[in-house]
């Protein structure tokens, strides 16, 4: 316990450092003129940045997004002088959300396109596939998942995820929120595979820590789409029923759930996986009043909304709640694409740190992301401030609960980048290139 | 036989009503879950069921009445379908260049926004509308036109078909099972590769030939535009505008020999196996968690042997229920196979219109960069809206009963050209019927299933 506590206050002190330090260099960066653009550049020749995007498949939706997002980050760092004075050029490849597919985009992104590095890509089957002939070219290979595929070890040296957290502490940091504010009593119903499985064992084992238990787990087989005889499993005395369903049963289930426990519910928490990309404010959803909500990044612009906030929605296109400027109705997935955005960022400081030059400074890109161990909140981090554990190549972030007011989500708690840490299953930096 | 028809029609229908369901937009899919298909499924079925006992009371100068094609206009037309097939080959020359040199992303390329969306999706639809347009626009008939267009050998007869069944499921088994038919370059490839082999083909065989049995887009807008309202003729100079009832065309000229009904079969097959495959029932019978899809890669195999099979069973179903219809129910198949026309056109409305609403929307921005006009961002809203899916769907279930709705009048007519009188056609056509009734069920329930590829 001890040796946590130190462990913690050591990140604090980095964390302080780092942002301090990191905001002295944007600072000193925003102080550029515009004329210097691409000026001081030793080559104009394009960065290229492999896009490895869910176009096709079941991710389509995802990817959609994703794109939009990430045209939008390539935009802006281009407005404001590319990467160490060139142009950055997004290089799109449909992965088809397929794992076979997706290691053949990696494979051109290196040999057809000569790509600099690779980025994107949500699904972790597809990661997954993909991570080990990115290891074997030698292309770093910056994912954009959610999944703990990379910092539980299973991937290599060339894959990153400094831009999104990833689902083992989302899940873990709920559990202080949920036990103080909800109920120590939790009742877990998740789809019946690995995606449930993680949730059922993460949270688990928070909520223990947290002195609450989980009471009752019901496993609900994937091909369910009516779900009547699992919720009288419920036991009565259950404070807080924590969800995850996925799939085109989730309606039917919050319709279901609504019609089986009426007025007289207990507390109900779920991820916003559930409904990414669908209107809150939906018929049939009416009985998600008052229920609460992960959010990776908030949906719904708060009163408090940041500067950074705000230019970030702008320049994707989005509105304060969350949907398309151009069509209100057409939901974004927010609590995901940000990642995107900040990744890009990302690229740019460590190419600009490692001075990168072009492919034989791949392996010094990565050393460099490995020693950026805080992304202090900007204009580059929207979504909050970020430390990076070069050991797992993981990022830790500030999580969001939102409860459900008036068919909208409205963030109640933000969670420090504490609770999201846990320990290193892996050391990257021990693997050689 | 009528027993092995019927038990085979059970088991059919068992296997494709055994378990839950599917998703693929997941949101769409869920909306869908709400509403009521249930009642739609049984008003859709029973609507046809009562077009086939109107049908068998129905006076016979009434059904056969209804689809005679009255001349509208009668003149000479200058040959256009040189210059529009030149121009078509100009158009796609360009768009392979495209596929292989611009952008890689398929929903920005024009290569495949073009051969997907325009071509596959909504050309088929102007064609049941305005008549045969592939005619006009293929990018060999103009340069064969110009070139004489001389055979050096002849297709056997005994053929048949052939030739165009085996390369209507080799695009079949490309647009569904193949890993990257959207990419631009395998598409490119894929495209150029086809041109070049149907030159080559048109040139050995006669393109007249070819095209009529080979070629297989050029067989299946043509078997479409026989269901257009419309219909234009032409012989020498002379040019014969004629007008009726959808489908009046269906039965003129001669009856296609069983492999034009082997064509036809797999067409529909195709578009139900692909509507099919991404059920939950399908994923679960092939061992496929339908929450965890793992990508077309890992279902080739099961992919490949259900495509062949849907056409094998839709085969046998239709074959068994002629039998049974009429000892000489065979020679009569390829008449009544034309009659399943409107089914395929409606598989066709209703499995494409969600792909054509949303990559349309692409299409428009990728034309509006070429023009560099401002690019509209593309919105999939309406799939996310209880209005918006339940407006899809209402046309997904309507396309699907009036398609079976005509289908059995078709075969209604066709029996009575060939019977005795209206009782026999009636006897002769009743497997048929049913089994068209059996199959409004099967397309309403399979889009309302939830999806999960």
């Amino acid at each position: 316990m001890a040796a946590d506590e130190t462990t913690r206050e050591t990140d604090r002190r980095t964390l302080l450092k780092g942002a301090a330090a990191i905001g002295a260099v944007a600072a000193g960066a925003q102080l550029l003129p515009g004329a210097a653009r691409y000026a001081q550049a030793q080559s104009s020749a394009p960065i290229k940045i492999g896009f490895q995007v869910h176009r096709t498949g079941i991710g389509a939706a995802y990817g959609r997004w994703y794109d939009r997002t990430t045209k939008a980050a390539a935009k802006l760092i281009n407005d404001n002088g590319g990467i160490n004075g060139r142009p950055v050029e997004i290089v799109a490849e449909d992965d088809g959300t397929d794992p076979k597919r997706g290691a053949e985009v990696i494979e051109k992104f290196a040999n057809k396109h000569e790509c600099d590095v690779a980025f994107g890509t949500l699904f972790s089957h597809v990661v997954i596939g993909s991570a080990p002939r990115a290891g074997e070219l030698k292309l770093p290979y910056f994912v954009v998942s959610e999944g703990h595929h990379v910092a539980s070890g299973m991937l290599n040296r060339y894959t990153l995820q400094p831009g999104i957290t990833d689902v083992k502490s989302q899940v873990q940091s709920m559990a202080p929120w949920v036990a103080d504010n909800l109920g120590k009593k939790v009742t877990m119903i998740y789809p019946d595979f690995a995606f449930g499985h993680d949730h059922r064992d993460y949270f688990s084992e928070a909520i223990e820590r947290q002195g609450g238990n989980v009471i009752a787990k019901i496993a609900v087989p994937p091909r369910e789409t009516s779900f009547f005889k699992y919720l009288p499993k419920i036991p009565k005395d259950t404070e807080v029923l924590y969800h995850v369903m996925v799939g085109p049963g989730v309606l039917t289930f919050v319709k279901e759930m609504g019609e089986y426990f009426g007025d007289d519910r207990p507390e109900i928490f779920g991820f916003i996986d559930s409904l990414e990309a669908v209107d809150i404010a939906s018929p049939g959803l009416e009985f998600l009043e008052g229920s609460h909500f992960w959010e990776g990044y908030p949906r719904y612009a708060g009163p408090n909304q940041s500067e950074h906030d705000k230019f970030y929605r702008a320049a994707v296109g989005v509105d304060n709640n969350g949907a398309s400027l151009s069509d209100p109705k057409d939901i974004s997935t927010f609590a995901h694409m940000f990642g995107c955005w900040e990744t890009l960022h990302i690229l740019k400081a460590g190419m600009e740190a490692a001075d990168y030059k072009g492919p034989k400074d791949r392996q010094a890109l990565i050393e460099t992301v490995e020693n950026m161990d805080v992304f202090p909140e900007s204009q580059a981090h929207p979504q909050g401030s970020k430390l990076f554990n070069a050991r797992t190549h993981q990022a830790f972030a500030h999580q969001h609960i939102s409860r459900v007011e008036g068919g909208k989500l409205v963030p109640v708690h933000k969670t420090s980048i504490f609770d999201t840490y846990y320990e290193d299953e892996v050391d990257y930096t021990k693997m050689s290139f | 036989m009528i027993r092995c028809f019927f038990g085979f029609c059970a088991l059919f229908t068992i296997f494709c009503l055994s378990s839950e369901a599917a998703l693929a937009h997941a949101q769409d899919s869920g909306i869908k879950l709400l509403l009521p298909t249930g009642y739609y499924l049984i008003g859709g079925t029973l609507a046809v069921a009562v077009t086939v006992l109107i049908t068998a009371l129905m006076p016979a100068r009434w059904a056969s009445g209804m689809f005679r094609g009255w001349i509208l206009w009668r003149g000479a037309l200058p040959r256009i379908e040189i210059v529009t097939s030149l121009i078509g080959a100009c158009i796609l020359t360009a768009l392979i260049w495209i596929g292989f040199t611009g952008t890689h992303d398929p929903l920005e390329n024009l290569l495949p926004l073009s051969v997907w969306t325009l071509w596959w999706v909504a050309l088929p639809l102007l064609c049941a509308v305005f008549g045969n347009l592939w005619a006009l626009v293929n990018p060999w008939s103009g340069v064969f036109a110009l070139s004489g267009g001389k055979s050096i050998l002849r297709l056997p007869d005994a053929v048949g078909y052939a030739p165009a069944i085996a390369l209507m499921f080799g695009f079949a088994w490309f647009e569904n099972v193949s890993l990257s038919p959207e990419d631009p370059e395998v598409l490119a490839r894929t495209v150029g590769g086809y041109v070049l082999f149907t030159f080559l083909a048109g040139a050995v065989f006669g393109w007249e030939d070819w095209s009529r049995r080979g070629e297989c887009f050029s067989v299946f807008f043509g078997f479409i535009a026989r269901l257009a309202p419309i219909q234009l003729s032409r012989e020498s100079d002379d040019v014969t505008l004629r007008v009726g009832f959808p489908g009046f065309a269906v039965l003129d000229g001669r009856a296609i020999p069983i492999s034009g009904a082997l064509f036809i079969l797999l067409a529909l097959a195709t578009v139900s196996f692909d509507g099919l495959s991404k059920t939950f029932t399908w994923l679960g019978l092939i061992g496929v968690n339908p929450l965890e899809f793992p990508g077309r890669s890992a279902v080739v195999m099961p992919n490949t042997i259900g495509l062949i099979l849907a056409w094998i069973v839709l085969a046998f179903a239709f074959f068994a229920s002629i039998r049974a219809g009429s000892k000489d129910g065979t020679a009569m198949a390829g008449g009544l196979a034309l009659t399943i026309l409107p089914i395929s056109l409606a598989y066709h409305v209703a499995h494409y219109i969600t792909a054509l609403m949303v990559n349309g929307q692409y299409a428009k921005a990728a034309l509006q960069r070429l023009v560099g006009m401002k690019e509209t961002h593309v919105s999939t809203s309406f799939l996310n809206t209880v209005e918006g899916v339940e407006k899809i769907w209402q046309a997904q279930s309507g396309a699907i009963v009036i398609g079976h709705m005509l289908a059995v009048l078709l075969a209604h007519a066709a029996l009575l050209r060939v019977s005795e009188n209206e009782r026999a056609a009636m006897v002769r056509g009743m497997p048929l019927s049913l089994l068209m009734v059996g199959y409004t069920a099967f397309g309403l329930w399979l889009l309302a299933a939830p999806t999960g590829a």
